[in-house]
């Protein structure tokens, strides 16, 4: 997994979204809400890349700017060699088989009125157009691979607990043998022990077809627990990027020391100190000058005010953008 | 005065549905202690949420009903007060915070309309009092610029701020027993720690008692003296927080310790799984309810009900601590 000379399956260089807004309903001055504000990382093949942070951070953003759901207002996403960024329809929608997605809410995301079968072999239908044994097969192997009962193939999504549904999208989502899935936060929405299930089946899936995960969650346990590197976002920047046992063990942003601080773990012998930021996350369309985490920094300096840090490597891969990093 | 501030003996609270009788709480006792968090944990659909809502009698009648039990509050039974009557206990003497503050707070009232309301029909103070004490409030749960934020509304401020007008709102007429069901599943960590570091300060600073409602064992770990921890409508295990979180008896309690990945051990392995789901309350099963999800579940299991016993001041429903199980196959 650390293989350095290899060329990443994935690297996305500065990736801007920009939602254009209005100040006012009644202005025409033009204000930008910088969801994500150049980010750029590499995924390896096979690998897990956990990313985390509060909500409006841009994580989701991301994730679907990378694969084009939304469109990118900036910024390059490099795909096995090709500018996934400057594809155009045919060859974009070529492309798309081999990124796929796993969104949240395992109830949204179905359509209510497909059956199971047809939900899943939705992505075969578009980009391989099978002879109807051949999908039908396919649908039940991807079923049976995703732990669902293959009698299930024509029941509706409503007959479906969370979980399931959960495996259902896991199944749309893998039965193109896709090269990276970008994960949604594909566990919050479920009950504990059901949430267990699910990162099991995804981790095994991962050992069996070698997928590459971007997995974002605000979970910085689940996170952990998944990951091989991890990335953590605040405001639509990246603000450290490391290798999954570095940054637990020596986070160096302040904003992941709190972050990791705040977690509450089930174990009462461990209390540690805790680090309580104040404030809530500023608007994104209004973001603080300098280094955006500033206002909430209990490091925080004259320089933080002024001047953006950079992410910059510390050694070991540990990306870092901070002035004064621990 | 009694010693515990709050005695729940056997409640049963049912929901008399088209497809059946649905036993949402069934038979469940507990207590809470004066200036004491009880903390109770279980998964979607346990039951814990219609416990708290029981208390304050804000159970929907029809389709539910409390069919059974006392709610013996400082001595007094409120099951046996009429209308009017809860109407002053609830916000005045026991106050609840929701899960989501933004639902729970009316939208076209700004937040100092609406903890002034609660002050004025619980107390005797007039507006100017009122509002003072409504500022006064908002900056005892750390709100900056409190007299600027009286006058806001809730779309105005972030989900912190509002769980924290929530939280002011709850306090505002002194309450001895707060009810906070899941007040921070809504939030971010960050804020999520700001505000259980307010709880917590505010426990000692006022004695309020709380109970906690939460499905995250973390932050039970974080708040709790006593735990309960429930499933499928019934309490499984019952003790004070360090016994549960270090000696955890029923195979329930432990599943759910178990497969929630944790930061401060470094195992990469497959997490342990409670296998299947919580059964659908039209299909209980006829013994042990988490028998079919149990790994060591018997033959006796299938057949009853345990009871809920008492070993060493634990409480735990579960065969295996009965001299039945030896028997057992």
């Amino acid at each position: 997994m650390t293989e350095k000379s290899k060329t990443p399956l994935l690297e996305v260089k500065d990736l801007k979204k920009w939602f254009p807004a209005k100040k006012s309903p009644f202005s025409r001055e033009k204000v930008f809400i910088k969801a994500v504000d150049g980010v750029s990382f590499t995924l390896n093949e096979g690998e897990t890349l956990g990313v985390v942070g509060e909500s409006g951070c841009g994580k989701s953003t991301m994730g679907r700017s990378v694969l084009r759901l939304l469109e990118p207002t900036g910024g390059q996403v490099i795909f096995n060699g090709v500018d996934y960024t400057a594809l155009k329809d045919k060859e974009l929608r070529d492309s798309r088989k081999d990124l796929q997605i796993i969104f949240q809410d395992p109830y949204a995301s179905l359509d209510p009125r497909m059956t199971i079968g047809d939900i899943i072999a939705e992505p075969l239908d578009i980009q391989l157009k099978l002879p109807a044994k051949e999908r039908m097969q396919r649908v039940l192997e991807t079923m049976e691979r995703a732990g669902l009962n293959t009698r299930f193939v024509n029941r509706y999504p409503h007959e479906f607990s969370g979980g399931q549904r959960q495996r259902i999208g896991i199944a749309r989502a893998i039965v193109l043998n896709p090269k990276i899935m970008v994960c949604d936060e594909p566990v919050s929405a479920l009950d504990v022990s059901i949430q267990a299930q699910v990162i099991n089946l995804l981790m095994d899936l991962q050992k069996e077809m070698g997928m590459a995960y971007i997995f974002i969650s605000h979970d910085l346990s689940v996170i952990k627990h998944i990951s091989d590197r991890v990335a953590v976002m605040y405001l639509g920047h990246l603000v450290e990027i490391a290798d999954k046992k570095d940054i637990y063990a020596h986070p160096m942003h302040p904003y992941t020391v709190a972050l990791l601080s705040a977690i509450p773990v089930p174990d009462r012998k461990h209390k540690k100190e805790k680090i309580v930021l104040e404030g809530d996350l500023p608007s994104p369309a209004n973001p603080p000058s300098g280094c955006v985490f500033h206002t909430r920094c209990y490091k925080a300096q004259d320089i933080c005010k002024t001047e953006v840090p950079e992410l910059k490597d510390c050694g070991n891969g540990h990306c870092c953008a901070c002035h004064f990093p621990e | 005065m009694s010693e515990n501030l709050l005695e729940v003996k056997n409640l049963k609270t049912y929901f008399f549905t088209d497809g059946g009788v649905v036993k949402s709480v069934d038979d469940v006792s507990f207590n809470v202690k004066p200036g004491k968090t009880l903390g109770v944990v279980g998964e979607s659909g346990c039951g814990k949420s219609i416990t708290s809502l029981s208390i304050m009698q804000l159970v929907e009648t029809p389709p539910g009903k409390i069919v059974d039990g006392e709610i013996i509050y400082n001595g007094e039974n409120l099951l046996g007060k009429d209308k009017d009557e809860m109407r002053k206990i609830r916000g005045g003497e026991i106050a609840m915070i929701f899960q989501e503050p933004m639902t729970s707070l009316n939208p076209v009232f700004t937040v100092g309309q609406q903890i002034m309301e609660a002050l004025m029909i619980h107390t005797d103070m007039d507006k100017t009092k009122a509002k003072e004490r409504a500022i006064e409030m908002l900056k005892l749960v750390r709100i900056p610029l409190a007299e600027k934020r009286f006058n806001e509304y809730p779309h105005q401020l972030s989900g912190g701020m509002r769980q924290r007008v929530m939280i002011a709102m709850a306090l505002s007429c002194n309450p001895k027993l707060l009810i906070c069901d899941e007040p921070t599943t809504a939030l971010d960590v960050t804020i999520q720690a700001q505000i259980l570091d307010l709880i917590n300060e505010l426990k000692e600073k006022l004695g309020t008692s709380i109970m906690m409602i939460t499905h995250d064992l973390g932050v039970i770990a974080e708040v709790a003296d006593d735990v309960m921890v429930m499933y499928a409508g019934k309490i499984v295990e019952y003790g004070t927080a360090d016994q549960i979180f270090e000696t955890p008896m029923h195979p329930y309690t432990h599943g759910l310790m178990n497969c929630i990945p944790k930061l401060n051990d470094d195992n990469e392995t497959r997490l342990h799984v409670i296998p299947g789901m919580v059964p659908s309350p039209d299909r209980m099963p006829k013994g042990c309810a988490f028998c079919p999800r149990c790994s060591e579940a018997k033959k006796i299991c299938e057949e009853k009900m345990p009871e809920l016993i008492e070993i060493d001041g634990q409480k735990v429903r579960c065969f295996k601590y009965t001299s039945e199980w030896e028997e057992a196959k």
